[in-house]
Parts: structure tokens; sequence; C-alpha cells
């Protein structure tokens, strides 16, 4: 799902890791999922995922009031469980924790931010829609 | 013991898959340092007198991965066209203090961690777009890391081919029979990026494999 900023709108590609330092555009720290209507009904490993219903998602909905170094990303309803594993992490500007694993496997990355106040940007990657072109 | 037999006999059905095309697309991988541009280069240099990119003694050094097509191998009568992806190294943190312990300006060495954070994420996108992968292992270490372990485990969910270079032969401390028995489900070469130490078993296993 490409991400939107809220503030001056412009829209980003999936897993667009220009992000990670903010809007490119203007700087901004926050953005929307923005459903894209082409995605719609390939998504037969989330059987769970409701794509007419997902429309915008603030990311701030992924935010918990945990400690930093700590944190676990809130369920939410329409977001299967397996979804929901952190594969980066990061601590302060420079230092970064990575799950390899969760990398590796999980068809999104889910970032932990915790600079510029804490967020949390869940990044739809490209994985999943190759392997899909692959069988 | 059947969990082995079963990857290997996965792969044989992969390298045939690979063999009757010819051509492949393979990944050099590894964790930082390991020396996969050097061996990228030494491919490249080998068989076609290019290179690919700079080597360095600090980690993270290639952080996007690059990509040279058309490289033509051929060895024992077995031929093989690859397009070569070197990756930038693997790794569970990065911390830009390691950076500058080796010297770098702090400004310079968060760009770099930065850099190597979404270097890694690139490396592990192209997977889904390779036919097999040479797993660079610095012998002179020990293999059982999370890295490795988590690596080989998921190209074996993929079914992706996968050949080991343990390398750093000429080092004296280096033991890739430690490898071996790490991870003996797999076929491995010892060799020497840097000196050219048994590159040929490499270049032979390659296109036994690949091609
Ligand atoms: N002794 C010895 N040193 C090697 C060998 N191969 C590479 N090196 C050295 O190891 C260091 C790292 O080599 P690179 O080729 O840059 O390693 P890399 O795996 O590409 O590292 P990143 O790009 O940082 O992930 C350099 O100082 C190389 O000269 C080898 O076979 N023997
Ligand atoms: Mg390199």
């Amino acid at each position: 799902m490409p991400h939107k900023c809220t503030r001056c709108e412009k829209i980003f590609k999936d897993g667009d890791i220009a992000i990670l330092d903010g809007c490119p555009n203007c700087g901004w720290n926050k953005f929307l999922f923005v459903h894209d209507e082409s995605e719609e009904g390939d998504d037969a490993k989330s059987p769970d995922k409701q794509p007419g219903k997902k429309g915008l998602k603030e990311i701030d909905e992924f935010l918990s009031d945990q400690e930093p170094g700590t944190e676990e990303i809130t369920k939410t309803e329409d977001e299967p469980e397996q979804d929901r594993i952190e594969s980066l992490r990061i601590n302060e500007p420079g230092s970064y924790e990575l799950n390899l694993e969760a990398l590796l496997e999980r068809k999104e990355i889910i970032m932990a931010m915790k600079e510029d106040g804490k967020y949390v940007v869940h990044l739809p990657s490209v994985f999943d829609a190759k392997k899909k072109k692959k069988k | 013991m059947g969990l082995i037999n079963k990857v290997k006999l996965n792969f044989s059905s992969m390298f045939k898959k690979i063999f009757n095309k010819k051509k492949a697309r393979i990944g050099i991988y590894g964790p930082p340092n390991a020396g996969k541009t050097t061996l990228a280069n030494r491919i490249i240099r080998d068989w076609t007198g290019d290179a690919m990119g700079a080597v360095s003694s600090v980690p993270h050094e290639t952080r996007r991965a690059r990509r040279r097509e058309g490289v033509t191998i051929e060895s024992n009568g077995s031929k093989v066209t690859l397009d070569i992806v070197d990756t930038p190294g693997l790794a569970t943190k990065v911390d830009f203090h390691e950076f500058m312990a080796h010297g770098l300006e702090e400004d310079e060495s968060k760009r770099r961690a930065k850099e190597a954070t979404e270097g890694i994420i690139e490396a592990v996108k192209w997977l889904d777009d390779l036919d097999g992968v040479i797993l660079v292992m610095d012998s002179t270490e020990d293999p059982f890391t999370q890295v490795n372990v988590t690596v080989i485990g998921n190209m074996e969910a993929r079914s992706l081919p996968l050949l080991i270079a343990a390398n750093k032969v000429d080092l004296p401390e280096s033991s890739p029979a430690r490898i071996r028995t790490a991870f003996p489900q797999h076929p491995l070469v010892p060799i020497s990026a840097l000196d050219g130490q048994n590159i040929d078993s490499l270049y032979e296993k390659i296109a036994q494999h690949f091609g």
C-alpha cells in the first residue's frame, strides 16, 4: 500500500525507504496508508484482510504508548496477527536493529522509529508481489 | 537425516531447472566484511576483465546492491551465463559507533549506518529475483551466527540453490571445515577471494550447479 504524507499529501510508493527521514517533499513525519485499488482481491495470503474497509489508515494506529525499546505494535482489527512482527527498529539516528527473519519471511516491513517523536511505519514491501509472480 | 535428503533433492531439481536455462541470476550474500565484493571483483575480472565495486576493511562498504550482467563462466565443458549481484552485508544490528571506531566523523557515520540498513533491506528484496546464491563466509570466524543460520534457513525454505564460499583460507586461522560441519547439507568450496586460491574449484562448482 502506498503512503500519503498527512501534511503535503504527496504519495509514496510501497516500501519507499525515502520516508525513513520523514517526507522527502515537506519533511513531515506522519503518513497515511492509501489503499491501492489495483491490489484489491489479490491478497490470497491474508484472508482476513478486507481491502474495501481499510481505505486510509493512520500510522498512529500502530503506535503504542510503551517505553522506547519495549514497544509492541498495537493490534488493529483488520491486520492479521502474522503481519505485526517488527522488522526494523530505529533506536536513535544511526542506530538500527534488524529482525532478519521477519525481513526475509514477512511480506511487509514494519518499522519502529524512535526519533523525532516516535511513530511506526508499516511498509508493505515488494516481496509478496514478486513471490506471487514466481508461483 | 530425512530433512537433509529432502533438501538435497529440492536443490538438484532446482539445479536442473537452471541447467536447462544455462542462464542464471546469482546473488552474492553474506555478513559484512566476508569478502563478497572481493569475490565478485575476482569473478568479473577473470571472465570479463572488468571490476565490480570498492573493497574495504570497513564493514558495510557495499551499501547498494550492484549487478553485472552476462558473465559467462566455462569450466569442464559446462558453460553458464550469469547475472551477478553483489549485495550489502547482512547484519542484525547497524550502529554508527562502529564507523566512528574506524575513524569516520559522526555525521558521515550516521549516514553510512542508515545506508547500510537500507542496503540490507535491498539485499533481502533481491532474493525474490534470484536463481541461486553464493553465500560468502569468513572462515576465520565462527559460522554459527544468527545471520548465517537465518539466511540459510530462509534460502532452504525458498528452495534457492546455495553454494557456500568459505573465504579467506589464505589466513592461517581459517577453518573451512568448521563451516562444513555447521552446514553439511550445502555444497562448499574453500577459497581465497583475495589471492585466488582454489578459485577454479569454485568456477567448476558454479558451472556445475548453476550452469
Ligand atoms: N586475507 C583475506 N582477506 C580478504 C579476502 N577476501 C576479502 N578480504 C578482505 O576483507 C575485507 C572485506 O572485503 P570486502 O570484499 O569489501 O567484503 P564485503 O563482504 O564485500 O563487505 P561489505 O560490502 O562491507 O559487506 C577487505 O579488507 C578485503 O581485502 C581473502 O580471501 N583473504
Ligand atoms: Mg562489499
